[in-house]
């Protein structure tokens, strides 16, 4: 399967070996050392992450350099680029008018979400399965009840049967990640890990990582490795995906670049010091039983960069709107029945309000379809830095 | 105020005397006696959690505090840091989390190791009670541990656990407001050694001007029980991973104003009050509302409710500072 700008392959090894030794999927159009080639997936380089990041900034400061931010409003709340605002504004800009809305959660939401915690648990504890008769779900309430109150009591108000069903599919597909995940612990895993790179000030480009563990080319620890767990089938956007987390980690590293002092380029005799470390994308997908690797070249961080900008883009024209009491932009289609706000938007299309109308209940008709996406159609809100305010006494 | 030189070698005895100058009003809505002859619940503990709060806004901070409970979010951070001891001898981040959760939940610590921490009996009592803290809840603790801790170090640029040699955790410096009831409680995530003096270091997950004023009042507390101010303080910011180095002259005097605010909300504070001291600072936010004890009523909440920006939900436009 291929998305254009990445190769993607679908392995039987486990998250654990690929960890182990990536370099037979790098595919770096050479050798594993990357002497040869100029293959599209070479490693960037300290120069090609400078490039990068200028681009950002220079593209982001001036977007943001004239929003409306008075003395008299305080301290500036920082525009959060996310996972789910990048590809919601890409549909349709108004979706991002959806998060004020109650989270909403429907079968494979939940499903979803019993999947991930499944996995963030076997990460740490590859022997955990469910005790006794109790399924995935049972077993993991204690936690899933606190991490995602939303969840539990919505699988509590499910109907028999439907219940019967979400435990069925739930245990189905969890079951099988003991085996697709190996033992994660060697490679230094962190598990549901909140990251963000700040390229100017008053912007913060934020993801959650599933899991993501130190990765080994060639003999020795040379990258990281950030693993996406999806309970339905590969897909080219969560290629989209990896690489938005890939160009946080990727350019978190220029803490580290040996040339951040120098004004202007460094000298091209200066001693080039060790290289970024290569940030390697995976999907653990459920639907396929499946581990894929996914080939994130330079040329994909170029493109996410690019969606940054957009989305930015059309953020700031949501906020003018909205400030001055006007009516949002909107891109009605047939992803309109996914929206959270469609009741209050107005432009759906009359087909859409229709079938919501008549209470087809689509999200539940549709369970399993690989091109649902709850990040695409439902706006997760995945990026919540602040925790319970709660101190240990 | 006359802004606080750091450069004084007695700071530490100059800070003592503006705490004691700033917080007079709040201590004299205190108990009369030295802290440590009056009983514990006739002190009234202003702790660096406080100043957080109080700097976000005011009057929530003057709230009456729910009870602390544990549970995944509470716990994590309290695991990572007791890890840091075991890293050493463990040599791996998930190890030294895995033996630090099983020797909490046995309670028996290796008399060998550094002393025991006060919160050992409430972190070994709540991981040690199945019904509170069952097997997959553990993990879930574990996991945001061991993620907290390998990007921690990783920022810090730490690959060997060797080097931890020397680090201090979780140290608590404090102060007490002479002849009155009153106590501040800080709170310093570690302390790295350098040339004749440890370099403090938090480990935050924001640099929200709330969290900075905490950091600020914990530098305060930590160069009066240190003597001398350090000669560095460090932040490591987890989300973006990148190193801060605080200016150090800015942090006295705003460590001071950030004590100060917070005393006088938590001596404010009265279980049957249905509304905050009048005089206290509102600073409403989807974040700060969402947990404040006074939100129903509140003006400053139904004011920022009632933002275009709030009811768009993007949060683009921030809150306006209101005083009631």
């Amino acid at each position: 399967m291929s998305s254009g700008l990445t190769k993607v392959m679908t392995v039987t090894l486990s998250l654990a070996e690929l960890a182990a030794d990536a370099a037979p999927y790098l595919d770096l159009g050479g050798d594993s050392a990357g002497s040869a080639g100029e293959s599209t997936t070479d490693p960037p380089t300290w120069a090609d992450l400078r490039a990068l990041h200028r681009y950002l900034r220079v593209g982001l400061a001036d977007l943001v350099a004239d929003r409306d931010v008075g003395p008299e409003r305080g301290p500036v709340t920082p525009l959060r680029l996310t996972k789910g605002r990048v590809r919601t504004a890409a549909i349709c800009p108004a979706q991002v008018l959806a998060e004020v809305n109650p989270f909403g959660i429907n079968f494979n939401i939940a499903v979803g979400i019993v999947c991930d915690a499944a996995a963030g648990v076997l990460a740490l504890h590859p022997g955990f399965r469910p005790a006794g008769q109790a399924g995935w779900f049972e077993s993991l309430r204690p936690s899933l009840a606190q991490e995602h109150p939303h969840l539990t009591e919505f699988v509590d108000r499910l109907g028999r049967s439907d219940r019967a069903d979400f435990d069925h599919v739930v245990d189905d597909l969890s079951g099988a990640l003991p085996e697709l995940l190996g033992d994660l612990r060697p490679h230094r895993p962190t598990v549901h890990h909140r990251i963000a790179h700040v390229p100017v000030e008053g912007v913060q480009i934020t993801g959650e990582i599933d899991i993501s563990l130190d990765v080994t080319i060639d003999g020795t620890v040379g990258g990281r490795l950030v693993a996406e767990v999806k309970s339905g089938r590969f897909n080219p956007r969560i290629t989209d995906e990896l690489a938005h987390y890939a160009l946080i980690t990727t350019l978190q590293q220029l803490r580290n670049d040996p040339h951040a002092g120098s004004a202007g380029e460094p000298d091209p005799g200066a001693d080039p010091g060790e290289p970024p470390r290569r940030v390697i994308g995976c999907s653990v997908s459920l639907g396929d039983l499946a581990v894929v690797p996914v080939t994130l070249s330079m040329e994909m961080l170029e493109t996410s960069a690019r969606r940054l900008l957009d989305t930015t883009k059309g953020l700031l024209a949501i906020d003018e709107t909205m400030k001055t009491g006007g009516r949002p932009p909107t891109n009605p289609g047939d992803h309109c029945r996914w929206c959270r706000r469609v009741s209050e938007c107005g432009d759906a299309p009359d087909l859409v309000m229709a079938e919501i109308n008549e209470s087809l209940r689509p999200l539940e008709t549709l369970r399993f379809d690989p091109e649902f996406d709850p990040a695409v159609h439902g706006g997760a809100v995945d990026d919540e830095f602040d925790e319970p305010e709660v101190e240990a006494s | 105020m006359t802004a606080i030189d750091p450069t004084r070698s007695e700071l530490h005895q100059r800070l003592t005397m503006e705490l004691a100058d700033r917080l007079t009003e709040p201590a004299l809505r205190c108990e009369e006696g030295e802290v440590r002859d009056l009983d514990r619940n006739r002190v009234v503990r202003v702790s660096d959690h406080d100043v957080g709060t109080a700097a976000r806004c005011q009057a929530k901070a003057a709230a009456m505090p729910s009870e602390f409970e544990p549970n995944i979010f509470t716990t994590s951070r309290a695991v990572a840091l007791r890890s840091m001891r075991w890293l050493r001898r463990t040599g791996s981040v998930v190890d030294a989390v895995g033996h630090t959760m099983r020797q909490a939940r046995r309670a028996d610590h290796d008399a060998s190791d550094d002393a025991p921490t006060p919160d050992i009996d409430w972190l070994g009592e709540y991981l040690a009670d199945p019904a509170a803290a069952p097997i997959d809840v553990r993990v879930r603790i574990a996991a945001r541990a061991t993620t907290w801790l390998t990007t921690t170090l990783d920022v810090l640029g730490v690959d060997d656990p060797q080097r931890t040699r020397g680090w201090r955790f979780d140290i608590r410096p404090r102060w007490r407001y002479p002849g009155r009831g009153l106590a501040l409680d800080g709170r310093v995530d570690l302390a790295l050694p350098a040339a004749g003096n440890h370099s403090p270091v938090f480990v935050l997950s924001t640099l929200h001007p709330a969290v900075l004023d905490q950091a600020a009042f914990n530098i305060c507390l930590w160069t009066i029980n240190q003597r001398k101010p350090p000669d560095e303080v460090l932040v490591v910011e987890l989300p973006t991973a990148t190193l801060h180095r605080l200016p150090t002259d800015e942090l006295f005097d705003r460590g001071v104003d950030a004590a100060a605010r917070a005393a006088h909300a938590v001596t404010a504070r009265t279980p049957e009050a249905s509304r905050p001291t009048v005089g206290l600072t509102r600073t409403p936010s989807g974040f700060t509302c969402s947990a404040c004890a006074w939100a129903h009523g509140c003006e400053a909440k139904a004011e920022f409710d009632r933002q275009p920006a709030h009811r768009g939900g993007i949060q683009l436009t921030p809150s306006p500072r209101t005083t009631d």
